[in-house]
């Protein structure tokens, strides 16, 4: 795709793909843990998690809610026009962030999830 | 330009520039980074049962069911709701040669975010106004 040659346009490229994961994923992730009515509780997640649809679910709205989160507060700090070392600093800081959160998340739903 | 500039820029812009569109970029930015550290929360609390166990993680998320912690939710909600619509206005405007009509979508988004507030408050008002009369929860509690 074009837009993905111009470095700038990357950031504003993947912001839009993971808004658009996120509107329909978060939309069904409230339905069934937030207005079901029901009190959350270990035995009722891990029901839910022993199917495998679920868990993949639930790990592409992890990966895209830190990107498109991630990726939001690093075009806020764009704004103040930030230069180098110190932009690039930050720039790993939030990477470091996504690709650590996205291990953890990812191993706190297999705790959530044995038989 | 430095961070107290910058942010007198973005007053003088709201002063001069009157228009709801001015709003939205706000309030966006604001549910947004919100929405952001919230995220990082809400990771930490869903690894309670990979770091202690399950029956702390029931433990836990059970003392959340309290009144003022139910406002919240009803509240951060109302911002990823407010931040999804608009988000679905900024999606319309960019793919769909929608920015001639973004003004009346502008007021659509604040009415679905009024009416999903309004929703989750009706939803939540037995634990809200501690009326919850769930056996079950009672007796975890």
């Amino acid at each position: 795709m074009e837009v993905q040659r111009e470095k700038g346009l990357r950031l504003w490229f993947w912001q839009r793909i993971t808004a658009i994961i996120l509107i329909f994923g978060i939309a069904l992730h409230f339905a069934v843990t937030h207005f079901l009515g029901e009190v959350l509780s270990f035995d009722l997640v891990n029901e839910r998690l022993q199917h495998l649809l679920w868990i993949v679910f639930d790990f592409i709205l992890l990966i895209a809610a830190l990107i498109h989160g991630f990726g939001g507060l690093w075009s806020i700090y764009l704004d103040y026009n930030p230069q180098g070392t110190v932009r690039r600093f930050w720039g790993w800081v939030a990477v470091f962030f996504v690709l650590i959160l996205t291990v953890y998340g990812m191993l706190s739903l297999i705790a959530l999830s044995p038989k | 330009m430095g961070f107290i500039a910058k942010n007198l820029d973005w007053l003088k812009d709201t002063i001069i520039n009157r228009h709801l569109g001015q709003w939205a970029f706000y309030l966006n930015r604001l549910t947004g980074v919100i929405i952001a550290l919230y995220l990082i929360l809400h990771i930490y609390i869903n690894s309670l049962a990979l770091l202690f166990s399950g029956d702390t993680y029931t433990r836990i998320l059970h003392s959340f069911e309290t009144p003022l912690l139910k406002i919240f939710e009803v509240m951060l909600i109302t911002a990823v709701a407010f931040h999804a619509y608009n988000g679905v206005r900024i999606l319309l405007v960019d793919f769909c040669k929608m920015s001639r009509k973004q003004n009346v979508l502008l007021v659509f988004v604040f009415l679905f975010t009024i009416v999903t507030f309004i929703a989750v408050l009706i939803l939540y008002w037995p634990v809200i106004a501690g009326t919850e009369t769930d056996p079950a929860l009672v007796n975890k509690l």
